[in-house]
């Protein structure tokens, strides 16, 4: 059940700040995945919500040059329909594939997505892994800065009076990368742990795992064996050390248990390897 | 064989496709106040004092209701320990504390902030190994003064509500001639029912002896009768009425919030009052399901015959006992599966724990037994290095076996053994496409499944012929989504030799005018509202035989029925129709012969009786039903995954009313228990709260894990005596051994034992990476 509050729907950005400016208690709601769910459990209701979906401007994928934009009101089944993303970013597809159920990504955004800043969100890990950029729209400017530092801790990103405009993705040839992910059903579930490795022209690797700290984890050790050793048995038993050693999630979470969640990280990591076609189906278990 | 005439869709499919089927809460009444409750926070505590003075002074808000305004109103099923909101003491987090009134619901939910609650919080225990400890606190300390309908053999001073006891043979002699003793504990832990539609109903007094009520519930019968009994008024003086519902699976069969409803509907006369729950609420605030720790104990000799079994089975069955008397028993009655085995020693606990109380749950104690059962069957064939078959089929119920319960078994309950082959044959001739980083696994389960049932329970039908030569049927048992009206549809047009569209169900319920049904439970409507339209249908082709006599001028006897004429057996071309006579015969002159034909059917189960209290031996039930099933896992090495590759059920349904239906139910119910296996399982913090009442992290399965998988099921026939056509009921059992036979074919598939449903992804990588100790 919903406690009341007042609903407004602008088509231009102008109309959206003059709103935030004079309301106070003023929440921004998208696909609503997210926020229409917690609303609905909440004792009380902002007094405004207003209704971005309507904004033009923030919505599509382009390609310009090196680089890619994909607005923050793109749906994820957009993403996971565009040929684009499934030619050159396979994670960003196998992220958008595997994210919630069917009507769920109809409905929700990749920038809802992102703001939410869910320690296990799909698109967290891979726009880490990806070296992503964020830009930010305000009533008098622009800004572009990196993920990693827009999206700075468990469900809190850098706006101020500010919506989330696009992505940015630099496009780089020979890029791979992939996405995985552990859950409990198949269908509609959060990951468990989930992780993205990216693969660059220059075969630096970056990896990413979400679910496993407050937001997407990243070991440069990690990285820098990858990049740097022969992708054995040997190898994995001393990434797993290093993860062990590095990451401590939350015990009490009803999900997995910290001990598992360790182990998964290594899993998925061999997974994204195997799936990029770095590792063959000798290293396993 | 009969040929049952085939439907080309269930009769209400139309209707819920296009929205035009009503369910609770599409019903709405102008002068309706909508019922919110605030709920306790703490899973045990004494409520010192609650203030509703500033919320009473609200807006909009019509009354408010605490556990003060109680007088005497008690829900007496078995036990009289439940009140319909909290009176000094709450005994689980959920649990009803205050009921406040109100046009609007956001009125009401703002006013449910506003009552203030003082609580001493008390020592809490959800779990029943640990509830049954001296040092426990007792949930229900005054339990030994407790009104009963029924003698339990509660244990004083303690939180155990129900113990039955099942004593056959000797079994100290045979645990000494035993070569080898097995012992394990299976945990089964609580889930929920999960239905799509929550609890809901809509009461209102018309006076203070007069109730009509509209609730989603599998029991409209049973629910007028506890009201009754709790507002000491006439059961007939309350109606209460109900439609389709969106699944029951046991959770909506006893009471739940319909006693609530009806005691906060008290306080305004001639208004409606609904409650309808959030899904938070029919997690922690309905009735939730399962709960047993098993422990067996087998006494077995080398070439794997069974010679004794000791069985403790410890049910956490929540704050409230009534809606677990009863699984506690059918636990007890089937813990040692289906074999014949001569000495058992079975003792079956219901104790008090601080969760929601338990209820009823497709399978009702079957599952959690077998779970422990067959499993163990496998772990002994393991110990012996014999095949698990062997022990199986060595030990296993057939024609002249005697069973647990001392009841001998005829050829006619059912074809266990050509199941189980079944099962093995198929299970055997599946190929699996290896693919790397995985291991697969085959395991299999043998069933049995018999309901609990009070001695009358019983079933009944009306029949009406209508003018034009159709027939209006109404029988008990309430349509959850089981499709069970179809089925009536088709055993009564077989009956009555009329084609499908000759033949009409009443699919809504009313207590005040609908043939009388207990409940719809136990997998027992299509067996016994059945077996009520053949009794209705026999006698209405008596009385048409009687009408087509006196036209005739012949003999009653002489006549044959045939549908849509009565003809004379030697001579066919002297007949009547049957839409001519079913009003009685109008002659040219107006004279009228014979009288319309409306017949009603019963059915009560025959010859059952109490089990003796010393041995908890007797005629205790009705029927049983057998059958095996399989699975086949693959399961990923890097990450514990499991994935279902095939799942497969052989059944002994005596005859298959409607074929389709019955394929849907068998996968259903195996479906909805690989939840149960793989990943259900309530969860409480330390605090005794639950963490998981939502979809979030309370997970079933979903489509999308059943993507590739291949579902097999088969149908044995040996035709039960009572049951229409032979039929027995299929509805719970595709439940009662999928644990286990994912147990089996995980210990299969990486030469692991796990005890403890359910079997996730986490448990099964940690522990086929573990040495020593499982973890749990």
């Amino acid at each position: 059940m919903f406690n009341p509050f007042v609903y407004k729907r602008p088509n231009n950005l102008e109309q959206v700040f003059t709103l935030l400016d004079q309301n106070e208690d003023v929440k921004i709601i998208a696909g609503g995945t997210d926020l229409l769910v917690k609303l609905r459990e909440a004792d009380r209701s902002p007094e405004l919500l207003v209704d971005i979906k309507d904004l033009e401007k923030l919505k599509g994928i382009k390609k310009n040059k090196n680089e890619i934009k994909i607005g923050a009101l793109t749906t994820i089944t957009e993403i996971k329909e565009s040929k684009l993303i499934k030619d050159e970013f396979d994670a960003l597809y196998q992220a958008a594939s595997q994210f919630g159920c069917y009507e769920i990504r109809n409905r929700a955004t990749i920038g809802g997505n992102v703001v939410h800043a869910s320690p296990g969100a799909e698109f967290g890990v891979v726009l880490f892994a990806l070296n992503a950029e964020v830009e930010v729209v305000g009533k008098r400017d622009v800004k572009r800065m990196p993920i990693k530092e827009f999206l700075y801790d468990v469900g809190s990103v850098k706006l101020n009076n500010e919506l989330l405009k696009s992505i940015i993705i630099k496009n780089k040839p020979d890029l791979k990368s992939s996405y995985h992910r552990i859950s409990r059903v198949k269908g509609m579930d959060l990951a468990l742990v989930n992780a993205a490795l990216v693969k660059d022209d220059k075969a630096q690797y970056t990896s990413y795992f979400g679910a496993v700290a407050r937001t997407p984890y990243n070991n440069n050790k990690v990285d820098e064996l990858l990049s740097q050793s022969n992708l054995n048995k040997a190898l994995f038993v001393k990434i797993q050390k290093i993860v062990d050693e590095s990451i401590s999630p939350r015990a009490t979470s009803l999900r997995a248990s910290p001990e598992y969640k360790k182990k998964m990280v290594v899993s998925l990591l061999k997974k994204c390897l195997r799936d990029i076609g770095e590792i063959g189906d000798d290293i396993d278990g | 064989m009969v040929d049952i005439p085939q439907v080309e869709n269930r009769i209400d499919a139309n209707k819920k496709i296009s929205g035009e089927a009503e369910f609770i809460d599409d019903i709405s009444f102008s002068n309706m106040l909508h019922a919110l409750v605030l709920r306790s926070p703490h899973a045990h505590a004494e409520i010192l004092a609650i203030d509703i003075n500033e919320v009473q002074k609200l807006e909009g808000i019509e009354k408010v209701i605490t556990g003060r305004d109680i007088k005497d109103e008690i829900i007496n099923i078995d036990i009289g320990d439940h009140y319909p909101l909290a009176v000094d003491k709450v005994r689980f987090e959920g649990e009803p504390v205050a009921v406040v009134l109100a046009q609007d619901k956001w009125q009401a939910k703002k006013a449910l902030n506003s009552i203030k609650v003082e609580y001493n919080v008390l020592p809490h225990t959800v779990k029943a190994r640990e509830a049954i400890k001296e040092d426990s606190p007792l949930i229900h300390p005054d339990q030994d003064q407790y009104n009963r309908h029924l003698d339990t053999n509660h244990h004083p001073n303690s939180n155990i509500f129900r113990h039955y006891k099942l004593r056959k043979g000797n079994i100290e002699k045979a645990f000494k001639k035993a070569d080898k003793v097995i012992e394990n504990r299976f945990d089964y832990p609580q889930r929920s029912h999960t239905q799509m539609e929550t609890h809901g109903a809509i009461a209102k007094w018309t006076s203070d002896q007069e109730m009509i009520m509209y609730a989603s519930t599998q029991s409209p019968f049973f629910v007028r009768t506890a009201i009754a009994d709790m507002f000491k008024v006439k059961a007939t003086d309350i109606i209460v009425k109900s439609g389709y519902l969106g699944g029951g699976f046991g959770g909506k069969s006893d009471v739940s919030i319909e006693p609530l409803t009806a005691f906060a509907a008290r306080f305004v006369p001639n208004k409606y009052v609904k409650l309808k729950l959030t899904r938070e609420e029919a997690f922690n605030a309905s009735l939730i399901a399962r709960g047993a720790e098993v422990e067996l104990k087998t006494a077995v000799r080398k070439d794997g015959k069974i010679l004794g079994e000791k069985a403790k089975i410890y049910f956490s069955s929540g704050a409230y006992g009534s809606t677990s008397v009863h699984i506690v028993t059918a636990a007890g009655h089937n813990c040692t599966g289906p074999y014949e085995i001569d000495n058992i020693e079975v003792d079956s606990y219901g104790v008090y724990t601080n969760t929601p109380p338990v209820g009823a749950f497709r399978g009702y104690g079957h599952p959690e037994v077998h779970w422990a059962k067959e499993r163990q069957i496998h772990i002994i064939a393991n110990e012996l290095g014999l095949d698990e078959d062997e022990i199986r089929i060595k030990n296993m119920l057939k024609p002249g076996s005697i069973n647990a319960l001392g009841q001998k078994i005829e050829k006619e309950n059912g074809d266990l053994l050509g199941c189980y082959k079944k099962i093995r044959e198929r299970l055997d001739e599946i190929e699996i496409n290896q693919k790397p980083h995985k291991v697969y696994g085959k395991g299999i389960a043998a069933i049995m499944k018999s309901p609990v049932m009070p001695t009358n329970s019983a079933a009944s039908a009306t029949l009406r012929f209508n003018e034009e030569g159709t027939v209006d049927i109404a029988c008990s048992g309430s349509e959850m989504g089981q499709g069970t009206k179809t089925a009536m549809q088709q055993i009564a047009s077989a009956a009555l030799k009329l084609p499908l569209d000759k033949v009409k169900i009443k699919e809504d319920i009313s207590t005040d005018n609908s043939p009388y049904g207990w409940q719809t439970i136990g997998s027992t409507t299509t067996w016994k509202a059945g077996r009520a339209i053949m009794d209705a249908v026999r006698k209405a082709i008596d009385k048409l035989k009687e009408n087509a006599s006196l036209v005739l001028d012949v003999n009653k006897e002489d006549l044959e029925y045939r549908g849509n004429k009565i003809v004379l057996s030697e001579n066919e071309d002297l007949f009547v129709n049957t839409d001519q006579i079913c009003f009685g015969y109008l002659h040219d002159n107006g004279l009228v012969k014979g009288e319309p034909v409306q017949t009603y059917g019963t059915y009560m189960p025959k010859g059952l009786t109490y089990t003796d209290p010393k041995t908890g031996q007797g005629n205790a039930a009705a029927e049983w039903t057998f059958g095996a099933q399989g699975v086949v896992v693959e399961i990923d090495k890097e990450t514990g995954e499991l994935k279902l590759l095939n799942m497969m059920m052989a059944i002994d349904a005596g005859k298959v009313i409607n074929p389709k239906l019955a394929r849907g139910q068998v996968i259903g119910g195996m479906v909805q228990e690989m939840g149960g296996a793989l990943t259900e399982e309530l969860r409480y913090g330390k605090d005794g709260q639950m963490r998981n009442n939502s979809f979030t992290d309370y997970k079933i399965p979903t489509p999308l894990d059943l993507y590739d998988t291949d579902f097999d099921v088969y149908f044995f026939e040996t035709p039960e005596p009572i049951g229409p056509f032979g039929a027995r009921g299929i509805a719970e059992h595709g439940t009662v051994g999928i644990a286990p036979a994912f147990g089996n074919a995980i210990s299969n598939a990486l030469g692991i034992e796990l005890f403890k449903l359910p079997l996730s992804n986490q448990k099964i990588f940690l522990n086929m990476n573990k040495e020593g100790d499982l973890y749990v």
